[in-house]
């Protein structure tokens, strides 16, 4: 079986200028000042999305400093804190708003609503406002669904000679050339997300989220299972959130039909003044009643772990989303092509892959020349 | 357009670049911003001035009048970081440009 694993990178390499960070930030700025902004889907007055990144970037200057050390309140954000101080503190003098990557400001608003004291749910709702305007941006008014018209017609002939591919882009680039299929292991412009999917077992509930939010279908994609965060262990967590959930709630439904003691217990939940105890109560219900339903997973996870043969990963950076090199590394893979663009992410891959690069299956080809014999 | 140098104390021009920052925020050192200044054609200085005043209007649309001064601040320091990255110079230099000290076809020496 043969693999291939792509990023952002296609993307950039078919449209050099509208899909690199540095863009993708400043469309976000720009588009707050379009007349048609979704303000009802992202935020009531767009100039409050505007100034709060940009009071986020000063605040990034203090983070830099070392000012921020205290608020981070778990390893995952301590290492986010970490690796931005790395990428950022030797440029702190010319740095501007475009030059942070968008997934980083999420870090800044999460230090800042540790700093401030700000909880959910305006944590969240802040946080969500900032991550639709980041879809709302990559979008690009449906463009970024157009690039594949770009594809030469051997890089065509290229990506349909893999059994499956995966990637890390939400749009239906590489879907529309190839019929093997393709895993959008972060989520894809075109699957509404759990909450916003009226056949989800989520909205199966007595409070399901739908009945509060009406799907305007002009902007499906800003609905989307898109996921966008700063750091990979919270995508990670989400990835997988899924099937954690469903292995749970089988085994809660097994034990509610075979043991009249949890079937009370369970039954009594339903009856708990609180929300999520109560929820979970219907939901073994549910599932006792309905077997069939489950939380759905999009984002493919288990079949990135169980792959084998050989994958080539095409155009993703190694100095985001450790998550999907971890599952690699312990996958059981044959062998491993990295497509490099220098030497240093070659040794950082080395990092991230340790045990496929001992056991001699981890491989490197320049991608400059890779796209040189598929134009 | 012919390109001549005007001379500037250290006085005016220290004065110049802290208004901007007022605006601009930046870090940026001051003589690599004046480089910069200096490096941008007089239609460059021109075209941020007119694309700033644009802004500007949006601005003024978008910003309810109840808002305070530091909402509107910040919204200069925004829409500054947005031209700065279409023109890959720094916010200050883009302020510099809005605000200048000599005409467009000239560059400053600070004596």
């Amino acid at each position: 079986m043969k693999h291939l694993l792509v990023g952002n990178g296609i993307n950039i390499q078919f449209n050099s200028t509208d899909y690199t960070t540095q863009q993708i930030v400043l469309r976000i700025l720009k588009n707050c000042d379009r007349k048609d902004f979704p303000s009802h889907i992202i935020v009531d007055f767009p100039y409050l999305l505007k100034n709060y990144l940009g009071q986020l970037f000063l605040e990034a200057r203090d983070v830099i400093r070392g000012q921020y050390d205290q608020y981070a309140n778990c390893s995952a954000e301590r290492a986010s804190l970490v690796s931005f101080r790395e990428q950022y503190a030797s440029k702190i003098r010319t740095l501007r708003m475009t030059d942070i990557g968008f997934e980083d400001y999420y870090l800044l608003h999460d230090l800042c609503c540790h700093k401030t004291g700000t909880v959910n749910p305006d944590q969240f709702y802040v946080r969500e406002a900032l991550r639709i305007s980041y879809l709302f941006a990559i979008y690009n008014d449906e463009k970024v669904n157009e690039l594949y018209r770009l594809y030469p017609e051997k890089f065509v002939n290229y990506l349909r000679q893999f059994d499956s591919i995966f990637t890390t882009n939400y749009d239906s680039n590489v879907d529309s050339v190839v019929e093997n299929p393709v895993y959008h292991i972060h989520g894809q412009f075109d699957k509404l997300a759990a909450v916003y999917d009226p056949t989800s077992f989520r909205n199966q509930l007595p409070d399901a989220p739908i009945k509060e939010h009406e799907v305007d279908p002009q902007y499906f994609y800003l609905y989307s299972n898109a996921l966008s965060t700063h750091c990979g262990e919270y995508k990670e967590f989400q990835v997988k959130q899924y099937s954690l959930a469903n292995s749970a709630m089988e085994k809660l439904a097994a034990a509610y039909l075979k043991d009249e003691h949890i079937k009370a217990d369970v039954d009594n939940w339903t009856k708990d003044t609180n929300t999520i105890t109560a929820n979970m109560g219907y939901a073994v219900q549910m599932k006792a009643q309905h077997p069939e339903l489950t939380f759905t997973d999009d984002y493919h996870f288990e079949k990135l772990c169980n792959i084998t043969g050989e994958l080539v990963i095409l155009g993703l950076s190694p100095w985001n989303d450790f998550h999907i090199f971890e599952t690699i590394d312990k996958s059981k893979i044959d062998a491993c092509t990295f497509y490099y663009f220098s030497e240093e992410q070659c040794e950082k891959v080395r990092s991230l892959l340790p045990i496929t690069n001992q056991r001699g299956a981890l491989h490197f080809s320049s991608v400059q020349e890779f796209w040189r014999t598929v134009r | 357009m012919k390109i001549k140098y005007v001379l500037k104390s250290k006085a005016d021009f220290q004065k110049w670049v802290t208004i901007g920052n007022v605006f601009a925020k930046s870090l940026c050192p001051v003589n690599e911003a004046l480089k910069q200044y200096n490096n941008l054609t007089a239609s460059q200085r021109m075209a941020i001035k007119k694309q700033f005043s644009e802004y500007d209007d949006i601005r003024r649309q978008k910003i309810p009048k109840e808002e305070n001064t530091y909402a509107w601040e910040m919204g200069i320091m925004v829409d500054v970081n947005i031209l700065a990255c279409e023109y890959d110079i720094d916010p200050l230099t883009v302020v510099l440009c809005i605000n200048p000290i000599c005409r467009p076809n000239e560059k400053i020496m600070v004596k």
